[in-house]
């Protein structure tokens, strides 16, 4: 299908549907008729800013003091180092700079016209890497990957998506169509 | 913030959503009606496409529009409103399509009516035609054609509103799209 068919299929499916005024009047009179819900963090946190009187004796301050003063240190002292592993914590640290690797792509597909291969390396674009028929029924590319877990799936004759048999399959099949995995070794 | 209260709300006049908000959360109910009518247009036509029935559509846009305003409350402002209340249509259209399909499948298998509904004919050159397709695709392909194309959304918008990977939207989109053309190809030929 061409560009232009497809931008045509876009144009006609943005078109608007016709807004009836009294569909908006409709809302109103329901939103009308509800009452708004306070979250309970909202109501909680109006519980906690709610002014009350709090007596406090000098022996108490000097308590209340000193728990803050060890919390501050234990807090600073858990920035300042970092942990046995050497990853901050609550963040992914990813590997930077990892040089990319050769990973050859082959299908079996005698009758196809064309085959290419999508995968999570070149977000999902059926353009972007053309197998080459380099045997009988045989397809095959080279694609140089960054080292780490890829998802792919072949795509032939421009709309039929289909898995490596060679290779495992991806868990995230939620929708009945499988992918298939690769997993790239980083170069030692 | 005296001043802000007492600016009017306008149509037409572009008001931020989270000035609105809090005039809503203010206890002016009033001031609702300008998102309402900011956003009614655009939610139905996403209801439209979905669900492929205007009554339907439209009763979905109510709720999800009142939904929205019964917990403006939950609604944090460092948020876009759109995005959120994208975020409850797009939830309140799941449900209505999950409940449809069972009532639908009460009375005909799904691949009985898919049948009924393809159109006849080469001219697949009408909207109807193109949304008859749209109908044929499983409900999560049809929802990241109409996220991307009808309502224009980025990858990273369509990630908050589904709560997807960016990577897995992607991989759906196309696979929808091909899925799409290759639909209308087949009844452009027949």
């Amino acid at each position: 299908m061409t560009e232009e068919r497809w931008s045509w299929i876009e144009r006609e499916l943005r078109r608007d549907p016709p807004v009836d005024p009294a569909s908006i009047d409709r809302v109103m009179r329901q939103v009308r008729a509800v009452e708004p819900r306070t979250p309970a963090w909202a109501s909680f946190m109006r519980w906690v800013v709610r002014p009350r009187a709090v007596m406090l004796s000098p022996m108490h301050a000097a308590g209340a003091l000193a728990v803050a003063a060890i919390a501050i240190v234990i807090s600073m002292a858990a920035l300042g180092h970092p942990s046995p592993d050497g990853a901050s914590r609550g963040a992914a640290v990813r590997p930077s700079g990892l040089a990319r690797r050769d990973v050859q792509f082959l299908l079996v597909a005698p009758d196809a016209k064309r085959v290419s291969v999508v995968g999570d390396f070149n977000d999902w674009n059926p353009d972007a890497v053309q197998l080459r028929r380099t045997a009988a029924g045989v397809w095959s590319a080279v694609v140089a990957l960054t080292p780490g877990r890829h998802v792919y799936s072949f795509v032939i004759d421009g709309s039929k998506w289909v898995p490596d048999a060679s290779a495992p399959r991806a868990p995230e099949d939620e929708y009945g169509q499988s992918n298939s995995v690769a997993f790239v070794e980083s170069g030692s | 913030m005296t001043v802000l209260a007492m600016r009017p709300v306008t149509p037409g006049m572009e008001c931020p959503d989270a000035e609105i908000v809090r005039r809503v959360r203010g206890g002016d109910v009033d001031a609702y009606r300008s998102l309402v009518e900011r956003y009614h247009g655009r939610c139905l036509r996403y209801a439209v496409r979905m669900l492929d029935n205007r009554a339907d559509a439209e009763e979905v846009v109510q709720d999800a529009f009142t939904k929205a305003y019964r917990y403006l409350g939950s609604y944090r402002e460092r948020d876009a409103f759109a995005a959120w209340l994208m975020q409850i249509l797009v939830n309140e259209v799941r449900t209505a399509a999950v409940r449809r399909r069972r009532d639908d499948r009460a009375l005909v298998s799904l691949d009985d009516a898919s049948e009924l509904t393809a159109p006849r004919g080469a001219d697949a050159e009408s909207v109807t035609d193109v949304q008859q397709a749209l109908g044929r695709l499983d409900p999560s392909h049809r929802e990241a054609i109409v996220l991307k194309y009808v309502d224009g959304r980025t990858y990273e918008d369509m990630a908050v509103i589904t709560g997807l990977r960016v990577s897995a939207l992607k991989m759906r989109v196309k696979r929808a799209r091909a899925h799409l053309e290759a639909l209308l190809e087949e009844w452009t030929d027949d």
